[in-house]
């Protein structure tokens, strides 16, 4: 998960972790960062959550720079952000993201688009 | 030789009605051509008569009545001869008085000789060259008698006896002795000779009456002299012929005169005639009436040559009539008549003839006669009458056309004066020629003071202000509008319209000026634009409030409903984990943190919003003794991050101490928070003269440059712009927490003070803003 907001990153986790233990979080606070982990292959994450309001690099430049690595771009970006621009929810669509999850304000619906997604994942994976 | 006096009374008389039956009638008479001295009586009267009966005067007057009536018969049968009606008349007038003379005398005469014994006296007949005394004292008396006298002897017409006149008259020649065919050469071919020689043959006397003669009289060329005189034959005792007396005088000067008078006639009566003029006499006494053919003519007659009273007087028309009395009344008086009248002539025409005349009185002033003209003037009457008429017909044209003009002129006269508009029009020396009333009203002067004068005169402005050059170049042919002429004559804004005015010829003769007060639009423009500006400085600030309000909808959207989405969903976390104690800690911690953090930006925001310019609070604001406070106020932080802040001198400012208080806070947290190492803040100051029209909005000249300096972290001078924004953070929250609303409230101070405010910053090279604040 890349954010740069903290109490997100805590929250993210939280909710994750009650989900499925077995699920991993690694965070990174910018593009910058995200991109240096990813390189690095410190991390090889399942899944990429991607906020787009960062200092530094924001999400749209990191997810076009993601995609565009060969190595990483299978994996599955989901941008996770507070704003609900149309135009930015389209334009992450054209290039790559799998879905734009806007950050909701009740843990419940947080807990039902993330457990959606690990179970789609793990069952991809299962196919695998 | 006997006669009989009765007889030739009777004779005479006879004579008289041949006459009468010749002249009316054209019988013609041969007895009328008889000679005075051919005739019974005459020729009784110088063989016998005059000198046997000598002694009764009755003779004599009767010899003169005798001639004379004898003499007038064959002026007549001449005069008949050329036709001359108005000479015969008179001529025949003539001899009826002499008639009557002669026929009163032949009785008288009778009577005489009845008691009288004739003188018994033979003439001495002439037999030898000597004369017996009584012809020597007839001789004497022939001398001394006027007129010229001569007695020529034998055949031959030898001179005898040469009285003085006649001497004169040859020139002085010897002449007794001579024959006349020597003594007077000059006499052949006209006949002299001749005469004379038949005279003595047939021992008849001759009578010549004004018959020109060549004489040499001695001046050279013969002179022509006319003479009237007598041929008498000197009988002697046994009746036969020895000589011939010859009497005569000389009449050339009455001939000539007469000549010329007849001449004069002539020509009148050819002037008469060419003019085509009829004359009349009317004799008052004997009511006769005489006119001429031409009178006729002008009466319609063709084929009479004369008219009678009746006619003259009936053909004129019944409306003319009065007129024509009232005439003759008037020449009654005053001796002219003139008048005009209309005549019916026989075939019905109606002709108008022009009479004029003249009325003789005798001693008594009673009018005797009246002599006048007739002129037919029908063709200039109807001349005039037409004329007349086209001249009633043209003048009524005139006076419709006059009328028309009249009214064409009221009513562009009416236009020009209702327009709203000065109208003027100029001549080709620019002087004033039309006004209408909006004009006089406008340019304040009476129409007698400016028709006529130059507009350059009465109004000098023109010739500064353009205007003349612009009438000039009409003069020329150009015309001009010009929308929007500051006019100095009438103070204001004017479109003006300058056209030049030609003629049919295409030549300019005047030049037309309309101006249109455009003032109050001007104004309203003016206050349009002025309204303009207004709103437009409104706008600006319109949308200032509007972005400010964008971005409060920004902050509603974004920067307070972040913390507000943290609070639910760690409030729900709470709830969820409400059997873990240390979680909920946590949690509620990071409650009270975004609560915290929204309860900041709240207030933050609020000052912002109450920032407003209010300049009438400005006052000297003295910035040192802000900064020492201000230093004071932030010694625990400044100590704790071991700053260093030095200030050079600074100069005071005219504005709010509150705000550049807040400004001056803004930087100081700023450049202490956004460090990495120990923070050197420095504060410059100087005064410089500078155009910042293009930012500041104040438009002072003189500004006091502030730099605000650090050695923080910085940032890209990209960015530049985007720090002033509000909310626009450049940093993490977490590392570098804040509003963000800090700069954006300094670049509103420093606007609020007329100044102006911009950032240069590089990554990890410290930053400086530059402030530019007016100085009073």
């Amino acid at each position: 998960m890349i954010d740069d907001d903290v109490d997100d990153q805590k929250i993210f986790s939280i909710i994750a972790e009650e989900i499925d233990d077995s699920v991993t979080c690694t965070f990174a606070s910018d593009g910058v960062d995200a991109l240096e982990k990813l390189r690095s292959g410190s991390c090889s994450p399942d899944l990429i959550f991607l906020d787009v309001n960062m200092p530094r690099m924001d999400g749209i430049e990191c997810l076009k720079r993601i995609k565009a690595t060969k190595e990483l771009d299978h994996i599955p970006v989901f941008m996770y952000s507070t704003t609900a621009d149309p135009d930015t929810m389209r334009l992450t669509k054209q290039l790559g993201a799998r879905e734009f999850i806007v950050k909701p304000s009740n843990i419940a619906d947080l807990s039902a688009v993330l457990s959606t997604i690990f179970s789609k994942e793990k069952a991809s994976h299962s196919v695998k | 030789m006997d006669i009989d006096l009765a007889i030739e009374n009777e004779n005479h008389l006879r004579l008289k009605n041949s006459l009468h039956s010749f002249l009316f009638e054209g019988k013609k008479d041969e007895s009328l051509a008889c000679r005075h001295y051919d005739c019974t009586l005459g020729k009784w009267l110088y063989t016998t008569g005059i000198f046997q009966y000598r002694h009764i005067p009755e003779v004599h007057s009767l010899e003169r009545a005798h001639t004379e009536l004898h003499t007038k018969l064959t002026d007549l049968a001449t005069e008949k001869e050329k036709k001359d009606h108005e000479k015969c008349l008179e001529i025949y007038r003539e001899i009826e008085k002499v008639s009557l003379r002669l026929s009163m005398l032949l009785q008288q005469l009778r009577e005489a000789m009845k008691t009288t014994a004739p003188v018994d006296v033979k003439p001495a007949p002439v037999t030898n060259n000597d004369l017996p005394l009584e012809h020597q004292a007839l001789c004497d008396f022939f001398m001394q008698a006027p007129g010229i006298f001569c007695v020529l002897k034998g055949p031959s017409h030898i001179f005898q006896l040469i009285n003085p006149d006649y001497k004169e008259l040859i020139g002085n020649r010897e002449l007794k002795g001579k024959d006349i065919r020597t003594a007077l050469p000059e006499l052949e071919g006209q006949g002299v000779y001749e005469l004379l020689d038949k005279v003595y043959q047939r021992k008849r006397t001759y009578t010549g009456r004004e018959i020109p003669v060549y004489f040499n009289t001695g001046k050279g060329i013969p002179e022509k002299v006319y003479l009237n005189f007598i041929y008498k034959p000197i009988l002697d005792s046994s009746d036969e012929c020895s000589g011939i007396l010859v009497f005569g005088y000389d009449v050339s000067g009455e001939v000539r005169l007469r000549k010329r008078s007849e001449e004069s006639e002539t020509r009148l009566k050819l002037a008469i005639d060419a003019a085509e003029i009829g004359t009349f006499e009317w004799n008052m006494n004997t009511r006769e009436f005489i006119c001429s053919e031409k009178l006729a003519k002008i009466y319609g007659y063709r084929k009479k040559a004369r008219i009678s009273y009746k006619e003259f007087t009936g053909a004129i028309h019944p409306g003319d009539k009065k007129l024509r009395i009232h005439a003759i009344e008037e020449a009654l008086r005053t001796g002219v008549m003139f008048y005009e009248a209309r005549i019916t002539r026989p075939d019905g025409n109606i002709r108008w003839v022009k009479f004029s005349g003249k009325i003789v009185f005798d001693e008594k002033r009673n009018p005797c006669r009246m002599y006048g003209t007739a002129l037919d003037v029908t063709d200039q009457k109807t001349l005039e009458e037409r004329l007349e008429k086209k001249v009633k017909e043209r003048t009524k044209e005139l006076v419709l056309n006059n009328e028309m003009l009249i009214r064409q002129k009221e009513l562009s006269e009416s236009v020009i004066n209702a327009s709203m508009d000065n109208i003027t029009v100029l001549d080709t020396k620019l002087r004033f020629v039309i006004l209408n009333e909006r004009a006089l009203a406008a340019y304040k002067k009476r129409k007698e003071k400016l028709i006529g004068q130059p507009i350059h005169k009465v109004f000098p402005q023109v010739l500064k202000s353009g205007l003349y050059a612009d009438l000039r170049k009409a003069l020329r042919g150009e015309g001009m509008h010009d929308f929007n002429y500051r006019s100095f004559i009438l103070k204001g804004y004017f479109e003006v319209f300058i056209f030049p005015l030609r003629d049919s010829n295409d030549k300019v003769y005047g030049v037309l000026l309309i101006t249109h007060d455009n003032t109050p639009v001007v104004e309203a423009s003016e206050r349009l634009i002025a309204a303009n500006k207004k709103l437009e400085e409104k706008n600006t600030v319109l949308e200032k409030n509007n972005r400010e309000l964008a971005s409060f909808r920004y902050i509603a959207n974004h920067d307070l409903q972040e913390p507000l989405r943290k609070i639910q969903v760690f409030a729900g976390l709470v709830g969820k984990h409400i059997d873990r104690p240390e979680r909920v800690k946590e949690y509620t911690e990071n409650i009270s943190h975004s609560a915290r953090s929204m309860s900041d930006l709240v207030q933050a925001v609020l000052n912002y919003s109450r920032l407003s310019a209010n300049e009438q609070s400005f006052t000297k604001v003295n910035l040192n003794a802000l900064l020492k406070d201000l230093k004071k106020e932030f010694r625990p932080l400044i100590a704790a991050k071991s700053a260093k802040i030095s200030c050079s001198r600074l100069l005071p400012v005219k504005g709010d101490p509150g705000q550049l208080k807040q400004l001056f806070t803004c930087l100081l947290s700023n450049s202490l928070k956004f460090s990495d190492k120990e923070p050197v803040i420095t504060i410059l100051s100087r005064v410089i003269f500078t155009d910042v029209r293009q930012s500041g909005n104040s438009g002072a000249d003189k500004y006091l440059e502030l730099v605000f300096k650090d050695n923080g972290i910085g940032f890209e001078q990209k960015y530049a712009d985007q720090v002033f924004r509000m909310f626009r953070r450049l940093q993490t929250s977490r590392q570098y927490p804040g509003a963000g609303i800090g700069l954006a409230i300094v670049k509103k101070i420093v606007e609020n003070h007329g100044g102006h405010i911009f950032v240069k910053s590089e990554p990890h090279a410290g930053t400086a803003f530059y402030i530019y604040l007016p100085v009073i």
